[in-house]
């Protein structure tokens, strides 16, 4: 019967100082997991950035060609007024593509402080998600506004005569 | 004696007038071609300042066309979400 209690005994104490060893690899493996889902999303947000600066790059160039278009248009006499107000609606347009950008990139950094699984955690990437379909839409808009209104507008002003200013100097078209 | 002088009078006259008229009628063709001339050359002018604002905005509009089509709203695609 003894003999049977230290049995026992000892097969308590190395069940425990098993659980107690494995313990320590899952925390280790917790960590590496959390470090790795952190790698991920700095990844992910590289690769957006990536696309973003891209996307504004192009925006800022297409607003400046139409600036410089509307400038020698009107030094030419034509009415440029319309395509001056579509300008100002493109600049504010692409500030908020800009703007709603910068959100969802904080709120997929938000996810870095949450524990991966957690609910909280799949609340940010849902948050996030919802962001970048924001951004998306945002970019959406921007194409869409220049084929409905910008080009139209633009193409309009072919139609136009007008009434050359005497004092205004003859531009030529600067080959960009 | 006197009739063949004042003959040769009366045709110098004749010619004298022939000759202002002729030249007055030259003066007034020259003028005629210039005014046409310079009309046409401004004319032509207009055209190609016409001509040169169309090609000016098709250009604009090709390109900004190009580069507004250069970048897709799907860069913006949430499949990379996933991955995390």
């Amino acid at each position: 019967m003894r003999k049977l209690i230290i049995l026992v005994g000892l097969l308590l104490l190395l069940s425990s100082t098993s659980v107690v060893a494995q313990t320590k690899p899952w925390e280790e493996r917790k960590e590496q997991w959390q470090e790795r889902i952190k790698e991920r999303i700095e990844l992910v947000i590289s690769r957006f950035d990536n696309n973003k600066e891209r996307h504004i790059a192009v925006y800022n160039a297409a607003k400046d060609r139409l600036k410089q278009i509307a400038d020698e248009l009107e030094a030419r006499g034509y009415d440029v007024s319309k395509v001056r107000a579509d300008f100002q609606t493109l600049d504010s347009m692409i500030v908020k593509f800009a703007q709603d950008y910068a959100s969802f990139i904080d709120q997929l950094r938000a996810a870095e402080q949450y524990e991966p699984g957690t609910q909280g955690f799949k609340g940010v990437i849902e948050a996030a998600r919802s962001k970048l379909k924001t951004v998306r839409d945002d970019a959406l808009d921007i194409r869409h506004y220049w084929q409905t209104v910008v080009r139209p507008d633009l193409k309009s002003l072919r139609d136009q005569n007008p009434t050359p200013k005497s004092s205004a100097p003859t531009s030529s078209p600067s080959g960009t | 004696m006197i009739e063949a002088r004042s003959y040769s009078k009366i045709v110098l006259v004749f010619l004298v007038v022939l000759m202002i008229l002729s030249l007055a009628l030259f003066a007034a063709s020259c003028g005629k071609k210039q005014e046409s001339t310079s009309s046409s050359e401004k004319h032509v002018t207009e055209t190609q300042t016409t001509t040169g604002t169309e090609s000016i905005i098709d250009n604009a509009l090709d390109e900004i066309s190009r580069q507004i089509n250069s970048v897709s709203p799907s860069d913006f695609n949430d499949s990379p979400l996933n991955s995390i």
